[in-house]
């Protein structure tokens, strides 16, 4: 039996028009003889009456202060699925085609404990295997699974896998079922060299690694999620990246082709540029260097404590910086808004040592008042002042570039593109894969162009490489 | 049950048994650290560009002419003042020259050891840095700088406290030295 995987997201279901399109797809693969099983998104984005937004915020509202349990909201949330499965199972039907809607847990799809981001641990697709045995053709939710049986007289939990979950779910079945590829369906005719909103000369890439695919979705593209193209590397299943609405032929993620090594700049072979959402940029400042690790720490404590993660990481002589998501950015003002970090000298003697004092830009008054209050009532404290500049409308701007650490040069090429295109550079890191800038929201699309201009990522990599010798 | 039932059940009852024979794969493979690993013969470089508006021009002279020199640097990071990074010992002289020859204050640190902590998916996983630096903080292992990527953060600290930093790591990870 040849079995193919097909995946289609929530904007290739959203209408009656688009799923139509999305079922003819299917009926072209079964047309071709294969063994085909969908895994569908939730219908739509968030505001759309099913999306998986929309019904997590019906919980949500019925009391603003009490947050939903995970383990209920997974249960809403996977409703979405469950809508969007059976319209395409039906939608199926009427063109013919004898297909059958599953739910993550009747497909099989054992996952972890971590409701909203479970992992999946097993598939067993007896379920799936016996209905394509009949001849028919499976429509699996995306996105969901259930938890292993606590006891025989007990069904597991239905759990959701987070961002990426259709994915993942996708390239999960095609290795627990052997299929021969897995088709991600979207709104775009592939993997583009950059977002065609900001660079209109963006190209649709032929082929890419699963790395690649990997380190730009890490970077902010809106491409194959990271686990998803880990399960199917791991396996080495080929995944197609192809629009819905349009005849392409699309992005093939496979294993990398074996290039020469890059010998110098010129050589290098960028395979996109890419950018963050929204972040800001953080910065504390400390006078007193003696302190300093035990301030980093509790910087670092608290943020953990408020599931903040952060990047972009930099110590200078007298500070600490960092960039993190914006969504996080009023959690970190509660935070920090005159937070004391006390650092209490050796035992014995009276109490004394120094109160650290944070003084977040733009929030004085409470900043004031606790100086004055711990001036009064602390004099064995001297009351040091840890100054936080908050940076907001940042983003990443990033090179994903396989090779870069084997040449010299790549940071002065990309310092001088930015500069000639007058973009700051306001921090910077680099992987093994890519290199990123921090830059103004205003200059991320000079900064976009500039790089794919500058790598010249309109060309093909062949001509890229022919005009470099 | 039914005959048409009864078959339906065998039917599937069969396709499960031979399902059964198959051997089940691993798939997503459990998130969190992997690994710690380190890496000696690192110097730690700044370059004093000075924070007026010429600043940009001078770090692309320093960046341009450390290419010209075949000067690989890594760990770069912009300071109110100066840009910093890393390189490997082999070029520290070179870079000390470079930028001098340019007319910049030159700062250098090292020897410096990497320690690296590799992880499945980093941006996912909150407590890192709190782990870590409670463990340089017993072994008395200054952070010089920081990098990070989803794959991984890079820890620079002196060379000599290297190793003991390592370990200090891996036992708070409850890792060895896997990375990937």
């Amino acid at each position: 039996v040849r079995i193919w995987i097909q995946k289609f997201g929530g904007t290739s279901v959203d209408t009656d028009e688009h799923r139509l399109m999305a079922a003819k797809r299917v009926a072209d693969r079964v047309q071709d003889g294969y063994s085909v099983v969908v895994v569908v998104s939730a219908i739509g984005r968030a505001g759309a009456p099913y999306a998986t937004d929309t019904l997590a915020s019906e919980l949500e509202a019925i009391d603003p202060i009490v947050p939903p349990r995970p383990r209920e909201k997974d249960l809403m949330i996977s409703c979405g699925e469950i809508i969007s499965t059976v319209k395409m199972s039906h939608t199926l039907y009427t063109l013919g085609v004898d297909a059958i809607s599953l739910t993550g847990g009747q497909a099989g799809i054992v996952t972890d404990y971590e409701f909203g981001n479970a992992r999946i641990l097993s598939i067993d697709p007896g379920y799936i295997r016996y209905s394509l045995e009949q001849g028919k053709t499976v429509v699996v939710t995306g996105f969901q699974g259930v938890t292993e049986r606590p006891s025989p007289r007990m069904h597991g939990a239905i759990t959701t896998l987070g961002r990426g979950g259709s994915d993942t779910t996708a390239s999960a079945l095609a290795v627990a079922l052997g299929a021969e590829a897995v088709e991600i369906y979207t709104d775009v005719d592939g993997v583009k060299t950059a977002d065609p909103k900001l660079v209109p000369e963006a190209r649709t890439l032929p082929a890419i690694s699963y790395q690649e695919v990997a380190e730009m979705a890490h970077q902010g593209a809106r491409v194959v999620h990271p686990r998803a193209a880990e399960v199917a590397m791991n396996h080495s299943i080929p995944l197609w990246v192809r629009s819905t609405f349009e005849d392409s032929p699309g992005t093939l993620v496979q294993i990398p082709t074996s290039l020469p090594l890059p010998r110098t700049v010129d050589d290098l072979l960028v395979t996109a540029v890419t950018h963050s959402s929204d972040v800001v940029f953080v910065t504390f400042w400390m006078e007193r260097t003696e302190d300093r690790a035990v301030i980093e720490q509790e910087i670092y404590r608290l943020m953990a404590n408020a599931q903040i993660n952060f990047y972009l990481l930099s110590f200078g002589r007298k500070s600490l910086a960092f960039a993190m998501e914006r969504r996080f950015l009023r959690t970190l003002v509660e935070l920090l808004d005159a937070l004391v970090i006390p650092v209490v000298d050796g035992a014995g003697g009276p109490a004394a040592g120094r109160l650290y004092l944070f003084r977040v830009e733009g929030h004085l008054r409470t900043f004031q008042a606790q100086h004055e209050l711990l001036s009064r009532t602390s004099p064995h404290f001297a009351v040091e002042t840890v100054p936080v500049r908050i940076e907001e409308n940042s983003r990443i701007v990033s090179i994903v570039a396989p090779r870069h650490r084997y040449v010299p040069g790549v940071m002065a090429r990309v310092a001088d593109l930015l500069g000639d295109a007058e973009v700051t550079i306001r921090q910077i890191a680099n992987s093994d894969m890519s290199l990123s800038c921090l830059v103004h929201d205003s200059d991320t699309q000079r900064a976009a162009r500039a790089l794919h201009d500058g790598f010249r990522l309109h060309l093909p990599p062949e001509q890229r490489l022919a005009s470099s010798q | 049950m039914g005959r048409k039932g009864a078959a339906r059940t065998e039917g599937f009852d069969r396709v499960a048994e031979e399902t059964e024979k198959v051997p089940r794969v691993a798939l997503e493979r459990e998130r969190g650290i992997i690994g710690i690993t380190g890496e000696k013969g690192y110097y730690h470089v700044a370059s004093m560009s000075g924070g007026d508006e010429d600043r940009a021009a001078r770090e692309r002279a320093t960046f341009n002419a450390l290419t010209q020199a075949g000067v690989s640097v890594t760990m770069i990071k912009y300071h109110a003042h100066s840009v910093s990074f890393v390189l490997r010992a082999v070029d520290c002289e070179k870079a000390r020259r470079i930028i001098s020859d340019l007319g910049l204050e030159c700062r250098v640190e090292g020897p410096m050891g990497m320690a690296i902590i590799h992880a499945s998916n980093m941006r996912e996983l909150t407590g890192v840095m709190v782990t870590a630096s409670e463990a340089l903080m017993k072994v008395g292992a200054e952070i010089v700088q920081l990098g990070d990527s989803h794959r991984a953060v890079y820890i620079l600290l002196p060379e000599p406290k290297l190793d003991e930093a390592v370990d200090a790591m891996r036992e708070a990870f409850a890792v060895g030295g896997d990375t990937a």
